[in-house]
C-alpha cells in the first residue's frame, strides 16, 4: 500500500505522462458501522458507473471511476477534484468531497493495455445522508456493497475484468481494515482540513514555508536566528573524563571505612548525644589529607628534597644536622624516596655526605636498591652496587632480590639495570679485617656487606668447628670493648660506634677508632676451657691472656706475676742460656713484654733476679713440656685462678667517703666473668673488690645510670655509677644463670650474646 | 545606525515581556484543568533570575507519545511544508501501518523552554527526546478525528545539515493542552531573539 502523498513512480516513460487511475469512492451507510470491529460488506455504498457492453446494446456493465493524472503532480488532488466533479450531477450540483486517498494496490491492465498497471485509489466519503439520490444517465451511482460482492467474480460479466478484481482486492482490504484497530474510523475521520488546530512554525526555517517573503522576524533573519538558537546550545565549558575509553578496571577501592562501635548495643540514650560543632567536623572532613600532606613537608624537609632531587637542599639540611636515618610518617627515610624518584645525586649526596646506610631498610622491609631496582633506575642501582657496604643479596619482606623486583616491574632502563645486578653478582665481595690479639688479622668477606652478621663473618674466618666455639667477635676501640652477638651486624656497629661511644662513656668519640677483634667468649666457663687441647685455640686464649696481663687487668700476687713473667720468657726466648740471660738482659723494654704496665716502674726492677731464676729453673726441669702450646697452656693455666681471668671489663666510678666533709671519686673498672664481679682501680690497677656469685646481690639504677651491689656476708655494699650500668647488670644475670644463655632479646643493642 | 539599534533594543525588550505575560496567561488560561495534567511547574527562581526572569524559564506538560517517523529524506520534507499535507502524511502512516494511531499508556513530561524540548519520563530521570531549539522546524496541533477529542501533537525537526527530517508525534488530553504547548513554544522561540546575549 502507499501513502497518499507519493507520486506514482512508474509512469516515467509515459510521453504524454498521464497515468491511469482507479477509483473507488465508498461511505458507510450509517455511522454505527464504523465502530464495527466486524466487518460486513453490506454496511457500505460504492460508487460505479455503467456503461454499454461492447457490441451487446441492451446489456451493460458496471466499471470503478476511472481517470488520468498527470504524473508527478499532486495525485490526492487531483484524485479529489475529480470526484468532486464526477459527482456533482448526483448530488445536487455539490459533488462529494472525498476525505482522503488512500492507495490500495496497483494491478496489471490487459487487453491493450497489457503490460503496465494500474492504480486502485480509495475515497472515503461521509456516511450516506437522508438526501433522494439523483439519477442521471451516464452517471456514477452508488450501490450496495454487498450486492455487488454478490455477482462479483473473476469472470463476471456484470463487471469490466479489472474492476471484478479490484472489487474482490477491496473487499478484502476492508475485511483486514476492520480487524485493525481505529482503522475503519480512521479511514473516514474528517479530512485534515476540518481537524486542523494550531501551527507553529520555528522562524530560523522561514524560508521553507509559504509566509517567507524576504521579511524580517522581530528584526531578525532566518539564518540570524537559526544562528541566535544554535548558540544557545554551545556550552560554557566541557570537562572530560581522561580515563573515558582508557579501558582501566574500575576497581571498587575503599578509601575509609567507618565502623559504628555502638551497634548492638542497644538504642542510645538520645538526650545524652551532642552533635559535635560544624566547623570541627567539616574542617576535618575536608582538609584531613591536605593536612596531613602540608605536615609531612613541615616535618620532612629532607624527605621532601629527597623526593625532588634537591641536591642544594639536602646539603644544607645535612649540614645544619638533619638524619639521614629518620623514618617519616610511612616509615621511609630520605634515600627511599631518593631512589624511588630515580633522584641520582640526591642518592649520591645521601650515601656520601650524608653517610647514609645503603642497606637502610624502610618500615616495609624494603631497601633502596630494592626501589632503584623496581623503578630501573640504572644509574642509582650502578651507585649503590658500587657502596663498598651494599648488600646486594639483599631481600625484601617477600624474599624476593632486587633483580626479581626490576624484572618483575619492568620500568624505565630496566634491562640495563638488570645486566647491572647480574654484573655485580660476579664481583669479587669486599673484605673486612678481623684482628687477633696479637696484632694479626684475616680479611673475610663480606658477602652481605654491612648487613653480614657475627655469624658469617666468624664462618668465614674458617676456623675449625672447635674453634669457633671459644671464640666470637668482638668491637673494640682504646677504652671500650663489646662483644657482639651472632645475629649483630658488625660493619653497622662500627658505622655508630662514636653514637655508641657517647651513650656508654663520656670518652671524645673522636678518639675511639673501632675495630673488630676475635677474641674469647666471655661466657666460656672456665671447665671447658680446661679441656681445650687445639693448639690454635690455645694460641689465641693465649695472646689474649698476655695482653691482658700486660694491660694491667690480672692483678695479681708478685710470685704470680713473676710465674708468669718467666713463662713468658721461655715462650719468646726459649731455653735459658746463661751467657744471654744475665742480669742486665731485661731492660726495661723487655719487661714491658712480660710484666703488666703498671709494674714495669714500680716494682719490676727488684724482681728481675727472681725471675731469671723461674726462668732458669723451667728450662732446665724435665718434667716440663717445651712444646710451644703446652707452654701456652701452662702459661693460662697459672691465669685461670686470677680473678679477673676471661672477664668483660667496663668503666665507673664510685664516690667514697674520704672524711665526713669531702667525697672522693676513684674511676674503676668493673671485672664480670663467669665466676662473678670484681671492682678494680683504674688507675693503680689494684683490686679492691671480687664478688663471687652467690654472694652479693644487684640492682640497676634509674635509667640505667648506676647499680648498686650489696653483700650481706662481706658486709658491702656500694653503688657504681656507669652509663655501662645496663649493659653489666644484664651480662651479671646472664653469667650468673639467671638468664638461658640463649635467649635472644632483640631490644640488645649491643653486647654480650 | 544608532536608531536601528535603539529599535532593535525596543523589540527586544518587548519580547521578553511578551514571554513572561504570557506564560502567565498559559497557566491562567489553564486555570480548569487539572493542574498535573498541564503545567506542571514554572521553573522560575525569584531570586536566581532577577534581571532576565525569562532564560531560565520552562514549562511542563503531560504527554503521551504516539510515535515517531525518522530520517525522511530532504525531497520528502520539501512536501511536508503545509500543516495539511504534514497531517495527511501523518494520516497515512497510520492507515498503512507505519505508526500507531493510538499512544502508549505511559504518561511522558514535556518540558518546553528556550533550549527547545525535552521529552522524559515523569521522574524526569529518562530522557526520551531531546529537541534542541534550532532543529525543531515546526510544530502543529491538530485532533486525530477519532471521536474521543484527543489532540496530536505533530512536531518536525531536522538534523544539523538540513538533509533530513523527522516527525515526532505526542498525543495531548484536549486541544486547549496541545494548544498551550504550541504557544509555549511560540514563545521560547520570540524569547531566544529577546535575550541579550546569544
Amino acid at each position: 500500500m502507499r501513502s497518499s502523498g507519493r507520486r506514482p513512480d512508474d509512469t516515467m516513460g509515459n510521453k504524454d505522462n498521464l497515468e491511469d487511475v482507479f477509483v473507488a469512492v465508498i461511505r458507510p451507510k450509517n455511522a454505527v458501522s464504523l465502530s464495527s470491529k466486524e466487518y460486513r460488506a453490506k454496511a457500505y455504498e460504492i460508487l460505479l458507473i455503467e456503461v454499454p457492453l461492447e457490441g451487446k446494446e441492451k446489456k451493460r456493465k458496471k466499471v470503478l471511476l476511472g481517470t488520468k493524472i498527470q504524473a508527478g503532480g499532486d495525485a490526492s488532488r487531483s484524485i479529489l477534484d475529480y470526484v468532486d466533479e464526477t459527482t456533482k450531477p448526483i448530488s445536487n450540483n455539490q459533488g462529494f468531497i472525498g476525505k482522503r486517498v488512500v492507495h490500495m494496490k496497483k494491478f496489471p491492465l490487459d487487453g491493450e493495455n497489457a503490460g503496465k498497471e494500474a492504480s486502485l485509489f480509495i475515497v472515503p466519503i461521509n456516511v450516506k445522508d437522508n438526501s433522494k439520490p439523483t439519477y442521471s444517465p451516464g452517471c456514477p451511482s452508488f450501490y450496495c456493497f454487498q450486492d455487488i460482492m454478490r455477482v462479483c467474480s473473476e469472470t463476471s460479466a456484470h463487471f469490466s475484468s479489472i474492476t471484478s478484481k479490484m472489487l474482490l482486492a477491496l473487499d478484502k482490504w476492508l475485511a483486514e481494515q476492520h480487524s485493525v484497530p481505529h482503522a475503519i474510523p480512521a479511514l473516514f475521520r474528517p479530512a485534515p482540513v476540518e481537524r486542523v488546530k494550531t501551527s507553529v512554525c520555528n522562524p530560523a526555517y522561514a524560508t521553507e514555508s509559504k509566509q517567507s517573503d524576504g521579511s524580517l522576524h522581530m528584526g531578525y533573519t532566518a539564518l540570524e536566528i537559526k544562528s541566535k538558537m544554535m548558540s544557545l546550545e554551545k556550552a560554557d565549558m566541557c570537562i572530560q573524563n581522561p580515563l573515558y575509553g582508557s579501558d582501566l578496571q574500575y576497581t571498587n577501592r575503599v578509601d575509609k571505612v567507618i565502623i559504628n562501635p555502638y551497634f548492638g548495643l542497644g538504642a542510645p540514650d538520645y538526650s545524652k548525644i551532642q552533635i559535635p560543632k560544624r566547623e570541627k567536623w567539616q574542617h576535618s572532613m575536608s582538609s584531613m589529607t591536605e593536612d596531613k600532606e602540608r605536615q609531612w613537608v613541615d616535618d620532612f624537609p629532607l624527605h621532601r628534597s629527597a623526593c625532588e632531587g634537591d641536591t642544594e637542599l639536602i646539603s644544607k639540611l645535612l649540614e645544619s644536622g638533619f638524619s639521614v636515618k629518620q623514618l617519616d610518617s610511612d616509615h621511609w627515610a630520605p634515600i627511599h624516596y631518593a631512589c624511588w624518584y630515580g633522584k641520582v645525586e640526591a642518592t649520591r649526596l645521601l650515601l656520601e655526605k650524608g653517610k647514609c646506610n645503603p642497606n637502610l631498610l624502610n618500615g616495609q622491609l624494603s631497601s633502596p636498591l630494592h626501589f632503584a631496582a623496581g623503578g630501573g633506575h640504572a644509574e642509582i642501582v650502578q651507585l649503590l652496587l658500587q657502596h663498598p657496604e651494599i648488600d646486594r643479596h639483599i631481600e625484601d619482606q617477600q624474599k624476593r632480590s632486587p633483580l626479581q623486583v626490576c624484572e618483575e616491574n619492568k620500568q624505565n632502563e630496566w634491562e640495563e639495570t638488570v645486566k647491572l645486578l647480574q654484573q655485580a653478582n660476579n664481583k669479587p665481595y669486599e673484605k673486612v679485617r678481623i684482628y687477633r690479639m696479637d696484632g694479626s688479622y684475616r680479611s673475610v668477606e663480606l658477602k652481605h656487606g654491612n648487613n653480614t652478621s657475627v655469624q658469617q663473618i666468624m664462618e668465614g674466618m674458617r676456623l675449625s668447628q672447635e674453634t669457633q666455639q671459644y671464640f666470637t667477635i668482638w668491637i673494640c676501640s682504646e677504652n671500650l670493648s663489646l662483644q657482639l652477638k651472632p645475629y649483630h651486624k658488625p660493619l653497622q656497629h662500627l658505622r655508630i660506634w662514636s653514637e655508641i661511644v657517647t651513650d656508654l662513656t663520656v670518652l671524645d668519640p673522636q678518639r675511639e677508632a673501632p675495630q673488630l677483634f676475635l677474641r674469647r667468649d666471655v661466657r666460656l666457663p672456665l671447665d671447658v676451657e680446661k679441656k681445650v687441647s687445639d693448639p690454635l685455640s690455645i694460641l689465641m686464649l693465649f695472646d689474649e691472656a698476655r695482653h691482658c696481663l700486660l694491660k694491667g687487668f690480672y692483678p695479681a700476687p708478685d710470685n704470680k706475676l713473676i710465674t708468669l713473667a718467666s713463662l713468658l720468657l721461655q715462650i719468646i726466648y726459649g731455653n735459658y742460656e746463661s751467657k744471654k740471660h744475665k742480669q742486665g738482659f731485661l731492660t726495661e723494654e723487655n719487661l714491658k713484654s712480660i710484666v703488666p704496665i703498671s709494674k714495669v716502674k714500680s716494682k719490676a726492677h727488684h724482681w728481675t733476679n727472681r725471675i731469671l731464676h723461674e726462668y732458669k729453673n723451667l728450662s732446665t726441669s724435665e718434667g716440663v713440656s717445651k712444646e710451644m702450646h703446652h707452654l701456652q697452656r701452662l702459661f693460662l693455666q697459672n691465669c685461670w685462678d686470677i680473678p679477673t681471668y676471661g672477664a668483660a671489663f667496663f668503666t665507673g666510678q664510685v664516690f667514697t667517703k674520704a672524711s665526713s666533709s669531702n667525697h672522693k671519686v676513684i674511676r674503676v673498672y668493673v671485672a664480670v666473668n663467669t665466676k662473678g664481679l670484681h671492682l678494680m682501680n683504674m688507675e693503680t690497677k689494684v683490686l679492691h673488690i671480687s664478688l663471687e656469685y652467690g654472694s652479693f646481690m644487684w640492682q640497676l639504677g634509674q635509667a640505667d645510670q648506676y647499680f648498686q651491689i650489696h653483700s650481706l656476708e662481706k658486709k658491702i655494699n656500694f653503688i657504681v655509677h656507669t652509663k655501662q650500668a645496663g649493659l653489666i647488670v644484664k651480662l651479671l644475670m646472664k653469667l650468673s644463670g639467671q638468664i638461658p644463655p640463649n635467649e635472644r632479646s632483640g631490644s640488645d643493642k649491643y653486647a654480650y650474646g | 545606525c544608532v536608531a536601528g539599534l535603539g529599535s532593535c533594543l525596543s523589540m527586544c525588550m518587548c519580547a521578553s515581556l511578551t514571554m513572561s505575560v504570557f506564560l502567565q496567561s498559559v497557566d491562567s488560561s489553564l486555570g480548569g484543568l487539572s493542574r498535573s495534567s498541564t503545567v506542571a511547574s514554572l521553573d522560575t527562581d525569584s531570586t536566581k533570575s532577577s534581571g532576565n526572569s525569562s532564560s531560565d524559564a520552562c514549562v511542563e506538560f503531560r504527554v503521551k507519545y504516539v510515535g515517531a517517523i525518522e530520517n525522511l529524506h530532504f525531497d520528502m520534507c520539501k512536501t511536508l511544508l503545509e500543516p495539511l499535507d504534514l497531517i495527511n502524511y501523518i494520516d497515512a502512516a497510520q492507515q498503512d501501518g507505519k505508526l500507531p494511531f493510538v499512544p502508549a499508556e505511559e504518561e511522558m513530561v514535556l518540558v518546553v523552554s528556550k533550549h527547545g524540548i525535552k521529552v522524559a519520563s515523569v521522574d524526569q530521570c529518562d530522557v526520551l527526546h531531546r529537541h534542541p531549539l534550532y532543529l525543531i522546524v515546526c510544530m502543529l496541533c491538530y485532533d486525530d478525528g477519532l471521536g474521543a477529542g484527543k489532540n496530536l501533537l505533530a512536531l518536525k525537526t531536522t538534523d544539523v545539515e538540513q538533509q533530513e527530517c523527522n516527525i515526532w508525534v505526542y498525543q495531548c488530553s484536549s486541544a486547549e493542552h496541545a494548544q498551550a504547548i504550541c504557544k509555549v513554544l511560540s514563545a521560547s522561540f520570540d524569547s531566544v531573539l529577546a535575550s541579550e546575549k546569544p
